[in-house]
């Protein structure tokens, strides 16, 4: 898939695989790159990205197999702003499905 | 390539950020290698090659930060203002420290290098007929060689890593085009590398130097510590004497003038009638008495025509027992001049009543005691301490050393001239009953003065680097003028002008 269309939806991505529990981020790369072929180099930024702009918290874990990790939880602010997003994509998706079947949006 | 190196690179790409989201982009990865060694029991090479390399993961980052790197100017393209404060610390560098420590350097090692050739002086040792010591001493000049090479080497490593730090700092100071190619260009100038690259070298180099150490370590101790002492060995040398007789009168005046190189020199009274003197020797060398009967005068000449320095046996046998030059006088002549020039050597002149006495030593003590002298007495020594004691004159004591102490006890002279520059001046009982008008002048550069008991009418005392100290028994005593001069001392004492 071209990379151009994965990065548009790489944050709604993202923040829905934080959404369904808190994750670390090796855990939310993984987790992508089950479905889609994606660069582990491109995760970070993103995620670094998100705390920054206040969608996500992030807390360390400790752990009996290794040292604590840094994992990623949705703010408020996250959750809405994956509420917009996801209403963004859902009418997105419809107008690009209408016009590349040559349809007439109405 | 390690988690470690890894980190760096990735850091180093990274160097437009801002420190903070550098930080933190590390910190994912620093994170992602406990995921894989603590937790999945991976090496951290096997991350590693699960990871892309740095250098892609950082042109990723960038460009989700909106950095395209196709766009980035160069570190050195970024650095290219020159700073004019840099500048002048850089020309201040070259003119006070680089101009004399570059060439200090360099010529270190290259006269390093240059010594080495003297093996070829070694070498002969175990050529043709050799003892066992000289088996030892070859062992031991062989592992000191190889041990100055490695010196020579890592000194001429120390200067050129110098010069490559100095030069990288002058790019950088006037921000030269293409410094970056340069400096990896220059980082591979080293005499190391050489041993750093091959691992087979690098053994040879351990075990040379290994062995060497251990070798001199061996052969030192037979040679110089053990019972046999086999270096001393070589100096049992066996030695000629050779001996001449002048006829000389009672009451009789003598003159000695002796121009001579290398031997031990005594002048002493006797009870024989005629003058009396023994040389002892080594090898053959170019030794002349010329007596010219009408006016009493003996020349002696010693010339040694080639001091061979490859020749260990010579230099041994000069170190354990030196050549030597004894002149008996009978006690019923006197001297009109005693005239001395000796190369190296000690000179001992006792118990004689001389007119005028002038000696010339380079390398080797002097000591003058029970001397009459009614004229100058002039003694210049360059490397060795002036010993005067129990003499008397009418005249001037005028005594000179560079480097070496100068040591005068129980005289009385009419005006003493002491001058040393490394070196202390000890007088003690001077001119207990004589003072009237008797000048001292002692100066030294670099030692104390010492005076005691010294009632000289004059004194004048000068040192740069040391202490002076003057104590008279009797207190009573007042001097005319008292002169006291230190830079970097001080001055006790209890007498006064």
């Amino acid at each position: 898939m071209s990379t151009q269309l994965k990065k548009g939806v790489l944050d709604l991505v993202v923040l829905s695989k934080i959404e369904e529990k808190d994750r670390y981020g090796y855990d939310i790369f993984q987790e992508i790159s089950k479905h889609l072929v994606i660069s582990e180099s491109t995760i970070y930024p993103i995620l670094r990205k998100i705390v920054k702009e206040g969608l996500c918290k992030t807390y360390l874990k400790e752990s009996s197999e290794g040292p604590p990790r840094k994992y990623f939880k949705l703010t408020n602010k996250g959750k809405e702003k994956l509420m917009f997003l996801r209403q963004d994509w859902t009418k997105f998706q419809r107008v690009v499905n209408l016009m590349i079947r040559g349809e007439k949006y109405e | 390539m390690s988690k470690k190196e890894f980190l760096q690179r990735l850091s180093q790409g990274l160097d437009l950020l801002d420190e903070i989201e550098k930080r933190e982009i590390i910190g994912f990865y620093e994170e992602r290698f406990h995921s894989g060694t603590a937790y999945e029991g991976k090496t951290e090479e096997e991350v590693v090659s699960e990871l892309e390399s740095p250098e892609t993961i950082a042109r990723n980052v960038l460009e989700e930060y909106g950095i395209n790197p196709k766009y980035i100017k160069t570190k050195e393209q970024r650095y290219s203002h020159i700073d004019s404060g840099q500048v002048v610390g850089v020309a201040l560098f070259d003119v006070f420290i680089a101009s004399w420590l570059i060439p200090a350097v360099v010529s270190i090692s290259f006269a390093l290098f240059v010594s080495l050739f003297s093996y070829v002086g070694v070498v002969p040792l175990i050529l043709g007929e050799h003892t066992i010591a000289d088996q030892y001493l070859f062992a031991f000049l062989t592992a000191g060689y190889v041990l100055l090479f490695f010196i020579a080497l890592a000194i001429l490593d120390l200067s050129i890593g110098l010069i490559k730090r100095i030069l990288i700092w002058h790019m950088n100071a006037f921000k030269l085009k293409n410094r970056d190619k340069w400096i990896k260009k220059m980082s591979k100038v080293s005499m190391d590398r050489v041993f750093r690259t091959s691992g087979t070298v690098k053994f040879f180099k351990s075990i040379l130097i290994i062995g060497s150490i251990v070798t001199i370590g061996f052969t030192g101790y037979r040679l110089f510590l053990s019972e046999q002492q086999y270096f001393s060995t070589y100096a049992n040398v066996e030695k000629t004497t050779e001996t001449y007789s002048f006829e000389a009168e009672d009451a009789s005046i003598w003159s000695i003038v002796a121009e001579l190189d290398s031997l031990d020199v005594r002048i002493v009274p006797s009870d024989r009638e005629d003058i009396y003197i023994s040389h002892t020797y080594t090898d053959k060398e170019d030794f002349e008495i010329v007596h010219d009967e009408g006016a009493n005068l003996l020349t002696i000449t010693q010339e040694i025509e080639v001091f061979n320095f490859f020749n260990f046996r010579e230099i041994a046998s000069w170190f354990m027992s030196p050549d030597e030059l004894i002149i008996e006088v009978p006690n019923t002549i006197e001297f009109d001049t005693l005239d001395l020039s000796l190369m190296n050597g000690e000179l001992d002149v006792s118990e004689l009543s001389i007119d005028s006495l002038n000696i010339d030593v380079a390398n080797g003590k002097v000591v003058l005691e029970e001397l009459i002298l009614s004229d100058l007495m002039e003694v210049e020594v360059i490397n060795g301490t002036i010993y005067l004691y129990d003499s008397i004159s009418t005249n001037t004591a005028d005594l000179t050393t560079v480097n070496g102490n100068l040591i005068v006890k129980n005289v009385a002279f009419n005006q003493y001239i002491l001058r040393t520059e490394n070196g202390k001046i000890d007088l003690l009982d001077l001119n207990s009953d004589l003072y009237d008008g008797v000048r001292l002048n002692a100066k030294t550069t670099n030692g104390g003065i010492d005076l005691e008991n010294v009632y000289v009418a004059d004194v004048s005392l000068e040192t740069t680097n040391g202490s002076i100290e003057y104590d008279n028994e009797d207190t009573s005593f007042i001097l005319d003028d008292l002169d006291v001069n230190t830079v970097n001392g001080s001055y006790v004492g209890n007498v006064s002008d």
